[in-house]
Formats: structure tokens, sequence, C-alpha cells
């Protein structure tokens, strides 16, 4: 179990510390202000960690599989808040843009789901295809 | 291809001899065709050892450390590990389809894929048995598809 999410935290720490230099440089050339390095790193460890804990929930072979897809979302949405307090006023000028943020990850949330399930779905097509000419083989 | 049943009176064996060349596919899966329904695992239940006929097994998983053959009803204590289990039905319809579990693909019924992107197959008596993505070129092997 460990080595499985620990595979997923890897991955997510290197996105969401590329994605963190290109928001840090823009804020930096824009606006002119260094954000501490510290409390950056902080979040975005935690953001990780909860990225991850939200994919391994999503991907759980026990319980329910829509129940186990909403709850990776559910799980998503404190990071945002996380994103929101490092970034303060510099990204997040006003109250709403978090609701619009929140909105976003749903619908790209929604995106990647939808895209496993199809690429998922012409496999098992393929896989009951056989079956049923290995049937009328016997 | 020939078929040909030879009648012998009072007898209780059957022999089959397969004429052709060794390296023909067709005569590579008759002979593993017979070659499961020959074969027999041992395993016990209520403190009985039977001899199961592959045939009739439909999975075997492993919970624990210890294997459990199931047929149609019953469940089955195997003396043996999935991965020894797994070398020996090499020739046979088995497959392994996740870390704990070796289906008989001539049980399974259909297969499904869930919204999040997990694969289940159905059986003929109607369990289901989760299916892992890094088995799935295998399996597709086994079903005579391209891995």
């Amino acid at each position: 179990m460990m080595k499985k999410y620990s595979g997923i935290f890897l991955k997510f720490l290197f996105i969401i510390n590329i994605i963190y230099i290109i928001l840090a440089t823009i804020v930096y050339r824009r606006l002119d202000i260094r954000l501490s390095f510290v409390r950056l790193e902080i979040g975005v460890l935690i953001i990780s960690l909860i990225l991850s804990l939200a994919t391994y929930i999503m991907k759980l072979e026990k319980g329910n599989s829509i129940v186990n897809v909403i709850l990776g979302y559910i799980i998503i949405v404190p990071s945002l808040y996380v994103f929101r307090n490092n970034f303060g006023t510099y990204l997040f000028r006003s109250v709403w843009l978090i609701y619009i943020l929140m909105v976003v990850v749903g619908i790209i949330y929604g995106v990647v789901l939808y895209v496993l399930n199809k690429k998922y779905k012409d496999e098992v097509k393929h896989l009951n295809e056989l079956l049923e000419e290995k049937k009328k083989q016997e | 291809m020939k078929i040909r049943v030879e009648e012998i009176e009072q007898t209780d064996e059957i022999e089959v001899i397969i004429k052709g060349s060794k390296d023909n596919e067709d005569v590579k899966e008759i002979y593993r065709s017979l070659l499961y329904f020959e074969s027999v695992i041992l395993g016990k239940t209520n403190d009985k050892t039977v001899s199961l006929p592959l045939s009739q097994i439909y999975y075997f998983d492993s919970v624990d450390n210890k294997t459990f053959a199931y047929d149609k009803n019953t469940v089955y204590d195997v003396n043996l590990k999935l991965y020894q289990l797994e070398e020996k039905l090499v020739n046979t319809p088995f497959i392994r389809v996740n870390k704990s579990m070796i289906v008989n693909t001539r049980k399974l019924k259909t297969f499904k894929s869930t919204i999040n992107g997990r694969m289940e197959a159905t059986l003929i008596n109607g369990e289901k048995v989760k299916i892992s993505r890094s088995y799935v070129p295998l399996l597709k092997e086994k079903l005579g598809g391209k891995r």
C-alpha cells in the first residue's frame, strides 16, 4: 500500500513543484515580490499529499466505484485552500476566484475520468469480443 | 482435421492419440485442451482430501498465505502457493488476473469496466473478479488476441 502511495506522491511532488516554480516566477516578474521558498515548499508537500491520497482513493478496488470517485474530488478541495494560502492576493485578487478554481478542477477531474473510462471501455469491448470468439470455437 | 472415435467395449479408460506435427499450433491447442481435462489438483474440504478436476475449478485465490480453490459451490484448501499453481497451470486456460487470484478463462462470462478505471470480470456462476491492468495483456493473449 505504502509503495503504491509513495509512487503517486512522487509524481505529484514533481508536477506541483514545476507548477509552483512557474507561478512564483510569474509573481516575481509581474509584481516584483519574492515568495518564501520554505512556505511554498511546505505548500507543495501538503498539496502533493492531498492529491496522491485523492488519486489513491479514486483508484481503490474496494468499495463502490462511484463513491470512490466522489470522495476523490472532495479530498482535492482542501488543496485549493492551501494553494490560495500560498499565493494569497497575488493570484487570488477576488474571494470568488477560489470557487471558479474548484469548478475548473472539477471539470479537469471529470475530463480525466472520461478519457480514462473511454480507453478502458475499448479494452473491455475487445476482451469481450475475444471471449465470444473463444466460446464459438469451443 | 479428421476426428474418429473408435469404440472399445468394456473399458473405462479413454486413450487419445493426436497424429500430426509437434510444432503445429492446432496440435498444441488440442494437447493443451486435453491436458486441462486430464489434470487434477488436490484440495481439502471438511478434513477430506479430494482430487479436483481442473475443468470444474472456477478460480484460485490466496488469503493470508493460504490458497483456496473454488468450484461452483465449494471452497477447497489447496496445499500450493499461488506462484506454484501458476507454473503448474501454464498450459491450461488458467491465468493470473491480479496479485491474489488465478482464474479459469473458460468460466468467464463478461468483462466490465467501472467509472474509476477498474476492470472486473463476471464468472458464469455470477461471481465478480477484479482484474488488474498489468495482467490484461497476458489475458488478451490467453484469449487468443494480441498483447
